[in-house]
C-alpha cells in the first residue's frame, strides 16, 4: 500500500485526472509572471493554471474563521511551499514532472519568520487588507498589523493580585511548530458538474467543508457531497478545508475529475501547530496561594488564519490552568507570518499553555521551597468551582486525580529515576455540541449507524455500535457504522475538541432510544394492546405475555420479512459550556545523561479522568498514544524555518518524531472512572488530554533531578547540556 | 542564512590585487563549479552559471550577479538565482575588503550571507551549510593561487 495513494482507498472515479501543484520556493513573494510552456509541452499534460486561469472561482476566498485563503496564490505567495500554479495530466507522475517545468517568476518581499518581529510596526504585511469574516468567524484581524486575531480574558485587579503576593516569578516559555505527521497525508478527488460537486476526500470536517464548498460554487447545501472513508489520522491537521476547494475548482475548470494528493513533504507545507511564546507572571503568598496570574502569548498562526482565531481563543482558558486564580490578564495573539498555516491540532492551544502554566508552577514551588504536588493541592478548584465565570462548573475532582497520579507512580517507582515532575492539563474542549445520529434497525434485527463524525483512528466506530448494542441489546457483529456521506448522512459538527463519545455517542444514543420507543409502539399496536401495555425489558420487547426481539417486532408490524424502523438523535447542547472539563495529568520518572544531555525516560504515567471508560482499552490506548504524540514536542521535534522563510525539515530524515526506543521503560495510564460526565452512561470525552502534561512534567524532572530549567522546547541533548553547564557554573559561582 | 567569513593573506599589494579582481575571467575560474561569466554591464553586471552536485541533485544555478565597487578598497557582490531542477532560490551577498597586509601585502576580507532556500534547503540544513563553506574555501585557495601567480583552474 502506498501512502500516497491510499485515498481515497480503493476509489476508481472513471476519466479522472491528476493535479500537481507548483509552490512557491519563496515565503514572500510577488507573482510577476507564470510561463506555461514547457510543462504545457509535456504529452499528457492537460492544462497549465494559475489563478487567473480559474475564472470567479479563483478569486472567492475560503476560509472558516477568516476567508483569507485563495485555491491558489494570485498577486503573492505568502509561505514557501504554497501552491501558485497547477499542471493537470492524465496521470499523477506526468503532472508532476510538468509541475517542475512551470516557470514562475517571482519578485521576492521580506520575509516575516518570527512572531516578535511580525509585531513590529515595520514588519511587512502578510495580508495587505483585511479578510472578510468566514461564516463562524467572530475575531477580526487588526488592520495594518499582521495581528490575525486578539483575545484578552481580564478578572479583578491585576495590579491588586500582584500586591498581595509575596512572591512575583514572570518566566517566558516557548513551544515549537509541530506537524501532525498522520500516516496518510492530505487527498481529495472532486467532480464538478454546474449543479452538483461531489468530493470524496479525508477530511475530518464533511459537514464544515460542505458549507465552504457550497459558499465558493454557490450552489445549495443539498448540491454539495462530501464523502470521507476511513481516514488515516487527522489529529486536526484534515480539519476544514485543504486541498479539497483545490481539487474542485480544478474539476470545474478542466472538466473531469480532478484527483490531489500530497506526499509528507506536501502536507507538510500544508498545516501545523501553533508555535507559541508565552510570558507568564505568577504571584503568590507564602503559603502556596496563587493571588494573580498575567500571560502574554504570542502564537505563530502562519500565513493563514485557518482555525486560528479559535486557537487563540481556547489558550486563553487554557492559560488560567486549573487553578484558583483571583486575579488574572491574559493577552493572547495570533500572528501572520510567512511560514507554513496552522491550525487545529490535538487539543488547540493546550500542549502549548500547559508547557507555560505547569513549568512555572514548578518554578514558584522552588521559589517557595514548597513539595510541588502540595502546591497544585492548595490551589487547584474544587467539583463546582469555576475556572472562569460563565463557563461549566469544574465535573471533576482534580485533587483526589492528582493523589491518585502519585499513589501510581509511587507504586511503580524506578530505583534508577533521579527527577520525577509532574503536570496538572485541563482543557474545555467540545464546542458546539450540534450533532445527529440515525440508526436503522433492519428486520433481520442488524442495525446501521449513520453519524457524521470521521472514524480517523480514534475508535469511534467501535464505541458507538458499544452503545447501540447496550441499548437494543443487539449484539455488536450486527452493528454496522457507516463512513460519512453528506447526500446520505445526518449532519454533525467536526471531529475532534475530543467530542465524539459524549456528543455523538448522546446522538447515537438517543437515535437508538427513539427506536426502542417506536418498538414499543408498534409492537402494542400489532399486538391490538394500549401503547402503555408493552415494555422494555432485557433487549426484548414484553407484550401481550409474549417476549419479541426487536427484529420480531419489525416483521410482525409489518407482516412480513420487509421494513425497517428508523431512529433519529438530536443534539443541541448537553447543558453548560464546555460539555465537560478534559483532564490530562501526568507524572514521569527521568534520568540524565549529564555527559550528552539526553533525557532518559525510566516511566510515565498518565491519567484521563474519563466519567465512564465505555472502553477501556480504547481509553487506554488513546492517553497513551497522546503522550507518545507529546514527547514529539517535548524532545525532539521542530519545523525549523531558514531565516528567509524556507521550511528546513520538511523531510521524514530532518523532521524527528518518536520512535519505540525512545519511550519511557514504563509508560501506563490511569483511568477515573466517576460516573459523572455530561456523555453516555456518565462518559466524557478524551484523547486530548494526554498530550497536555507531557512536555512540562518532564522539564520539572529535569529541574529537580540537575537544578537546571529549561525554558524552550524541544528539550534536545544539546540544549539539554547548555542548561546544565549553565546551572554548573552557577552553583560553583 | 549561512555566514561566510573568509581572510587571505597575499603577497601582491593592494592596488595590484584590485587590478586583477577585475580580470573577470581568472576570476571566474576561482569560483568552483563556475563555467564562464557573461558581462551584461562592464564592473556592474553579470550572469554566471554554477555547477555543481547537491546530494542526490546535480544542479545548474544560473546567477544574477551585481557588483558595487568602491575604488580601490571595496567590492559588494549580490548573485541571485534559482536552480533549473527544483526551482529553489539561492542568493549570496559577498563583502571583499582589501587592507594592506603585512610586508607590503594584501589582507583580503571576505565576509558575507549565503541564502538557500526552497526545497533544496530541505535537503538538510548541515549538508548545505558544509557545501557552502566548502565552495567558499575552495574559492578563498583559488584566489590565493592565482594571485601568487597560479594557475586556479589547477586547485
Amino acid at each position: 500500500m502506498s501512502l500516497r495513494e491510499t485515498i481515497p482507498p480503493l476509489l476508481v472515479i472513471p476519466g479522472v485526472v491528476y493535479a500537481a501543484p507548483v509552490r512557491s520556493p519563496y515565503a514572500h513573494a510577488r507573482i510577476v509572471g507564470i510561463g506555461r510552456a514547457a510543462a504545457a509541452a509535456v504529452p499528457g499534460v492537460l492544462a497549465v493554471l494559475a489563478a487567473g486561469d480559474l475564472g470567479v472561482l479563483g478569486e472567492r476566498p475560503f476560509g472558516t474563521f477568516l476567508k483569507d485563503q485563495r485555491v491558489l496564490a494570485g498577486d503573492k505567495a505568502r509561505y514557501e511551499g504554497e501552491p501558485v500554479a497547477v499542471v493537470v495530466a492524465e496521470d499523477r507522475p506526468t503532472a508532476v514532472r510538468a509541475a517542475r517545468l512551470v516557470d514562475v517568476r517571482y519578485e521576492p518581499l521580506p520575509p516575516v519568520v518570527d512572531v516578535e518581529r511580525a509585531l513590529l510596526p515595520t514588519a511587512p504585511l502578510v495580508h495587505d487588507t483585511p479578510p472578510p469574516l468566514g461564516r463562524q468567524g467572530r475575531w477580526r484581524t487588526v488592520p495594518a498589523t499582521n495581528i490575525c486575531a486578539r483575545v484578552t480574558l481580564e478578572q479583578g485587579s491585576i495590579e491588586q493580585g500582584f500586591r498581595e503576593a509575596d512572591v512575583v516569578l514572570e518566566r517566558t516559555y516557548t513551544f515549537p511548530r509541530v506537524f501532525h505527521f498522520t500516516m496518510e497525508p492530505h487527498g481529495a478527488v472532486a467532480s464538478a458538474t454546474p449543479t452538483e460537486l461531489t468530493v470524496w476526500t479525508n477530511t475530518g470536517h464533511p459537514y464544515q467543508l460542505r458549507q465552504e464548498l457550497a459558499d465558493m460554487f454557490e450552489l445549495d447545501l443539498a448540491r454539495i457531497r462530501v464523502v470521507v472513508p476511513y481516514v488515516g489520522g487527522s489529529f486536526g491537521g484534515k480539519s476544514f478545508p485543504k486541498l479539497e476547494p483545490l481539487a474542485a475548482v480544478v474539476s470545474a475548470t478542466v472538466g473531469r475529475p480532478v484527483k490531489v494528493v500530497n506526499g509528507v513533504e506536501g502536507s507538510m507545507r500544508t498545516n501545523r501547530r501553533h508555535g507559541a511564546r508565552v510570558t507568564v507572571k505568577l504571584g503568590a503568598r507564602r503559603d502556596g496561594t496563587l493571588t494573580a496570574k498575567q500571560a502574554r502569548v504570542l502564537l505563530d498562526g502562519g500565513a493563514y488564519a485557518d482555525l486560528g482565531p479559535v486557537v487563540a481563543e481556547k489558550t486563553g482558558v487554557r492559560q488560567l490552568g486549573p487553578y484558583r486564580v483571583p486575579h488574572y490578564s491574559i493577552e493572547v495573539q495570533n500572528v501572520y507570518t510567512t511560514t507554513t498555516p496552522a491550525g487545529a491540532f490535538r487539543s488547540i492551544g493546550g500542549p502549548q499553555s500547559v508547557w507555560a502554566t505547569e513549568s512555572i508552577m514548578d518554578e514558584l514551588a522552588a521559589a517557595l521551597d514548597m513539595d510541588p504536588v502540595e502546591l497544585r493541592l492548595v490551589n487547584l478548584v474544587a467539583r463546582g468551582e469555576t475556572v472562569r465565570a460563565g463557563l461549566r462548573p469544574m465535573d471533576a475532582d482534580l485533587g483526589d486525580d492528582l493523589k491518585r497520579l502519585v499513589k501510581a507512580m509511587d507504586d511503580g517507582a524506578s530505583p534508577e529515576a533521579t527527577g520525577r515532575g509532574v503536570a496538572v492539563g485541563i482543557s474545555n474542549p467540545a464546542e458546539l455540541p450540534i450533532s445527529t445520529a440515525i440508526v436503522r434497525l433492519h428486520y433481520d434485527g442488524s442495525v446501521t449507524i449513520l453519524c457524521s463524525m470521521v472514524e480517523v483512528g480514534q475508535g469511534l466506530h467501535t464505541v458507538l455500535a458499544q452503545i447501540v448494542a447496550e441499548e437494543l441489546g443487539v449484539p455488536r457483529a450486527a452493528i454496522l457504522v457507516v463512513s460519512p456521506d453528506t447526500r446520505f448522512g445526518p449532519y454533525d459538527w467536526s471531529s475532534g475538541a475530543s467530542r465524539g463519545v459524549t456528543i455523538v455517542g448522546t446522538a447515537v444514543q438517543r437515535a437508538a432510544q427513539d427506536i426502542k420507543a417506536q418498538l414499543l409502539a408498534l409492537a402494542a399496536e400489532t399486538a391490538g394492546v394500549p401503547a402503555a401495555d408493552a415494555v422494555w425489558r432485557d433487549g426484548r420487547v414484553q407484550v401481550g405475555g409474549r417476549s419479541l426481539s426487536p427484529a420480531d417486532v419489525v416483521r410482525g408490524w409489518y407482516g412480513r420479512p420487509a421494513g425497517e424502523v428508523i431512529g433519529r438523535g438530536y443534539v443541541r447542547n448537553l447543558g453548560a459550556d464546555p460539555a465537560f472539563w478534559e483532564i490530562g495529568m501526568g507524572g514521569v520518572e527521568i534520568d540524565v545523561d549529564r555527559e550528552t544531555g539526553v533525557i532518559r525516560l525510566l516511566s510515565y504515567t498518565g491519567l484521563a479522568d474519563v466519567g465512564r471508560a465505555i472502553n477501556p482499552q480504547l481509553c487506554e490506548q488513546q492517553d497513551v498514544g497522546a503522550v507518545v504524540m507529546g514527547l514529539g514536542h517535548t524532545l525532539f521535534e521542530e519545523m525549523t524555518y531558514s531565516d528567509s522563510g524556507s521550511l528546513l525539515s520538511a523531510s521524514m530524515i530532518e523532521y524527528r518524531v518518536p520512535l519505540t526506543v525512545d519511550l519511557p521503560a514504563a509508560l501506563s495510564a490511569v483511568l477515573v472512572e466517576n460516573g459523572d460526565g455530561a456523555g453516555p452512561y456518565g462518559a466524557k470525552g478524551m484523547g486530548e488530554g494526554g498530550n497536555l502534561a507531557v512536555a512540562p512534567a518532564i522539564a520539572n524532572a529535569v529541574a529537580r533531578a540537575t537544578g537546571a530549567r529549561l525554558r524552550d522546547l524541544p528539550l534536545t541533548p544539546e540544549r539539554v547540556w547548555a542548561a546544565l553547564r549553565a546551572a554548573g557554573a552557577r552553583t560553583r559561582a | 542564512m549561512i555566514e561566510l567569513r573568509r581572510v587571505i593573506a597575499l603577497a601582491a599589494a593592494p592596488s595590484a590585487v584590485w587590478r586583477r579582481l577585475w580580470d573577470v575571467p581568472r576570476l571566474a575560474a576561482c569560483i568552483p563549479g563556475c563555467d564562464g561569466v557573461e558581462t551584461l554591464e562592464a564592473e556592474r553586471r553579470y550572469r554566471a552559471t554554477i555547477r555543481d552536485r547537491v546530494g542526490p541533485f546535480r544542479l545548474a544555478i544560473p546567477l544574477d550577479v551585481q557588483v558595487e565597487a568602491t575604488a580601490p578598497i571595496r567590492l559588494v557582490v549580490d548573485a541571485s538565482g534559482r536552480d533549473g531542477v527544483l526551482g529553489s532560490p539561492v542568493t549570496v551577498h559577498l563583502t571583499v575588503t582589501l587592507e594592506a597586509g603585512a610586508a607590503g601585502g594584501t589582507r583580503v576580507a571576505l565576509v558575507g550571507q549565503a541564502d538557500v532556500g526552497g526545497k533544496l534547503a530541505a535537503l538538510g540544513q548541515g549538508v548545505i551549510e558544509r557545501k557552502t563553506r566548502e565552495t567558499l574555501d575552495r574559492f578563498a585557495t583559488n584566489l590565493a593561487t592565482l594571485f601568487e601567480g597560479g594557475d586556479a583552474a589547477a586547485v
